[in-house]
């Protein structure tokens, strides 16, 4: 069951653009809420994704409470470093003196890799020093740029370079890599996303220190055959034809995702999600159970 | 509309040197900028294709080898097509190559653990080789028109931002103040610190170590030539981007989502002072399945079909969609060519022979 997944502390969500990341991902955080959990749902995003779900116009790096008891962020790396010199450190004054001073922030600025470490500390602390939450559900970047995220930690590790803020670089990684973090990729029944999936899921298993939980196929419809027979039998050749193609399409998905499973993907589980209709707009709870299997 | 649409697509065609394709995850951006690529080929352009997307998807998409460097494609074109994804760490040891002052410095630098993790693995440098390599293409005097698939809308907003990064490290004279002071004071493993930038530092090493920061600074230092030359391509690549002769294509779709980004991507160009000059709505439904859909939603709906419905959500949203963005257009950017609607695909595109097909999508001077 899909909606086991919930008891975890850490959850990714990745998968190319636009399959429904941020669906699947609000349903997770949506419904393990409902299940009495406390629950932060995360971003990184120019724009906020998260916040217009669920009714809000805007999203900044401030923890959000929805009135279902869910809290939203859109976080900042530039404020991650700052919470974690002045809260976790307590150097305020060391911060406020000298990381503020415009000198250094272009210094900062500058440096590759110091973005991507400072988010993954946030879920650090959050989830492991600060235990805050019960469980963080992070709306990850898509395939590409989430690798080049989660492999920043090991990158940095193997320079070579010493000191407190590479011990916790270590400890970052070291919570990626606890089984009490997982990750979920999202994929859809289209042929381009699909070989997408096959090329990026191995790589994720080898390369990232977040395990794969599972893959999720998202998007599935039932009854398109029965709608290419029913409109076959009243001659409306271009949505017989529409249906019929659609038909191909999930049905080879399907084959090629359960035969990866079986063969490359270390018998992952595979998760089929249907599509969900209307809008999505204000995300509503049956959403997120329609999403996790558990709908009534 | 497309008539039109397409006449002034003989201008991107004609006139413009450098085309930038922008868009949401999913949307298609890969597959209009390889149709828009073989389309330019096939009028007798001389055509250099990049992918600046990390996820590396183009070679799969055309179902053709596509390397890491430019590659001519085996394509019957009036023009020529070469296309690469990029290879960061190539562009970035050319870069180190062209601008460190002397053969020891480069060997030194290419060999720095530091230098290896961030040609190889993080991510800012990405985009800024990705910008490095769009600027050599432009001054490459074999090509006539570039066209650049970029990663999905945040990421592409993160590389158009990517020339003013360094900005700061120069106007602050960062090197100068901070680097270079603490490097040499560290050398002799002073930890009395005098000036104003030794002592900043000083305050950092509490957070950082000691050693973690000595090390950085010497690298800084050793490579304080070549970030110089960062700074100028930097300046460079933002004339290019802003130039006349440049054009952004947005690509969209009818996902709430994806409206979404364009809007926020035509609002965003606009802040930065670049030309946004057409927009793609891309995988439309045809004509024939709108009007079968209008048709058939009494028989449908007596048979209560979860795919009739998502179906219709879609007719809805395709409409919804044409009617938001023109307004929206309308009222923020005067795009020179407007909005083009492209038909969605039957199959999804995969294979050279789809995109020629998808291509001349470009070229029809109606369809309704």
């Amino acid at each position: 069951m899909l909606s086991n997944i919930i008891d975890k502390k850490f959850i990714a969500v990745t998968g190319k653009g636009g399959v429904g990341k941020t669906t699947v991902a609000a349903s997770i955080a949506r419904y393990a809420q409902d299940s009495g959990k406390k629950v932060l749902f995360a971003e990184w995003a120019a724009r906020s994704q998260i916040g217009p779900l669920f009714g809000l116009d805007q999203l900044r790096h401030q923890e959000t409470e929805l009135p279902c008891g869910l809290f939203l962020i859109n976080l900042d790396p530039r404020h991650c470093f700052q919470e974690y010199v002045v809260d976790h450190l307590g150097l305020k004054k060391l911060y406020d003196k000298v990381f503020d001073h415009r000198l250094v922030k272009s210094f900062l600025q500058a440096m590759p890799g110091l973005a991507e470490t400072m988010l993954l500390g946030r879920f650090y602390y959050s989830c492991v020093l600060a235990k805050n939450y019960d469980l963080v559900v992070f709306d990850a970047p898509a395939s590409g740029h989430y690798l080049q995220l989660l492999t920043t930690p090991q990158a940095v590790l193997k320079t070579g370079i010493v000191g407190p803020l590479v011990r916790e670089i270590e400890n970052i990684h070291k919570f990626l890599e606890d089984p009490s973090s997982t990750s979920l990729y999202v994929s859809i029944p289209e042929p381009l996303v699909v070989s997408e999936t096959m090329d990026f899921v191995p790589k994720i298993i080898k390369h990232s220190p977040l395990q794969l939980d599972s893959i999720i196929l998202n998007r599935v419809q039932d009854g398109i055959l029965a709608a290419k027979e029913s409109f076959s039998q009243v001659g409306s050749m271009a949505l017989e034809r529409y249906f019929s193609e659609l038909a191909g399409r999930q049905q080879q998905a399907l084959q090629q995702l359960t035969q990866s499973v079986k063969s490359h993907f270390d018998m992952k589980d595979l998760y089929l999600v249907q599509e969900l209709q209307g809008s999505l707009e204000p995300f509503l709870l049956e959403h997120a159970q329609a999403v996790m299997g558990v709908a009534q | 509309m497309s008539s039109h649409s397409n006449k002034q697509a003989k201008f991107l065609l004609s006139h413009q040197k450098l085309v930038i394709f922008l868009g949401a995850g999913g949307v298609g951006k890969t597959s209009c900028s390889i149709a828009w690529a073989l389309h330019a080929a096939n009028q007798g352009r001389r055509v250099a294709l990049i992918s600046i997307d990390p996820a590396k998807r183009m070679a799969a998409a055309l179902g053709m080898k596509v390397g890491l460097s430019l590659t001519r494609l085996d394509f019957e074109c009036q023009g020529q097509l070469h296309a690469t994804m990029l290879d960061t760490k190539a562009v970035f040891d050319n870069m180190v190559k062209k601008h460190a002052p002397d053969e020891q410095t480069y060997q030194k630098i290419l060999h720095h653990p530091l230098y290896v993790a961030a040609s190889t693995q993080l991510a800012g440098p990405a985009e800024y080789m990705a910008l490095a390599l769009i600027q050599e293409l432009v001054e490459n005097p074999d090509f006539d028109h570039i066209v650049v698939d970029t990663p999905p809308d945040t990421q592409a907003l993160e590389f158009l931002k990517r020339p003013n990064i360094l900005a700061g490290f120069k106007e602050n004279k960062v090197m100068y103040w901070l680097v270079k002071p603490f490097a040499l004071a560290s050398r002799f493993g002073m930890e009395r610190l005098f000036s104003v930038g030794e002592k900043l530092m000083g305050g950092l090493t509490k957070v950082t170590g000691f050693q973690a920061l000595k090390m950085v600074s010497e690298f800084l230092l050793l490579m304080q030539h070549v970030i110089d030359g960062f700074q100028g391509a930097g300046e460079t690549i933002q004339r290019v981007l802003a130039s006349e002769k440049t054009s952004f294509v947005l690509v969209g779709g009818s996902r709430k989502d994806s409206i979404r980004s364009a809007k926020v991507l035509c609002y965003e160009l606009k802040e930065m002072g670049y030309t946004l000059d057409w927009l793609l709505l891309n995988k439309m439904l045809s004509n024939q399945i709108k009007v079968e859909v209008a048709q058939q939603q009494d028989h449908a709906e007596s048979m209560l079909n979860r795919s009739f419905k998502s179906l219709v959500d879609r007719v809805t949203a395709e409409h919804d969609a044409f009617q938001v963005i023109s307004q929206f257009t309308e009222k923020t950017c005067k795009m020179r060519l407007g909005i083009k609607l492209l038909p969605e695909t039957s199959v999804g595109l995969i294979g050279k022979e789809d995109f020629i097909n998808f291509a001349k999508n470009f070229e029809l001077s109606a369809s309704s």
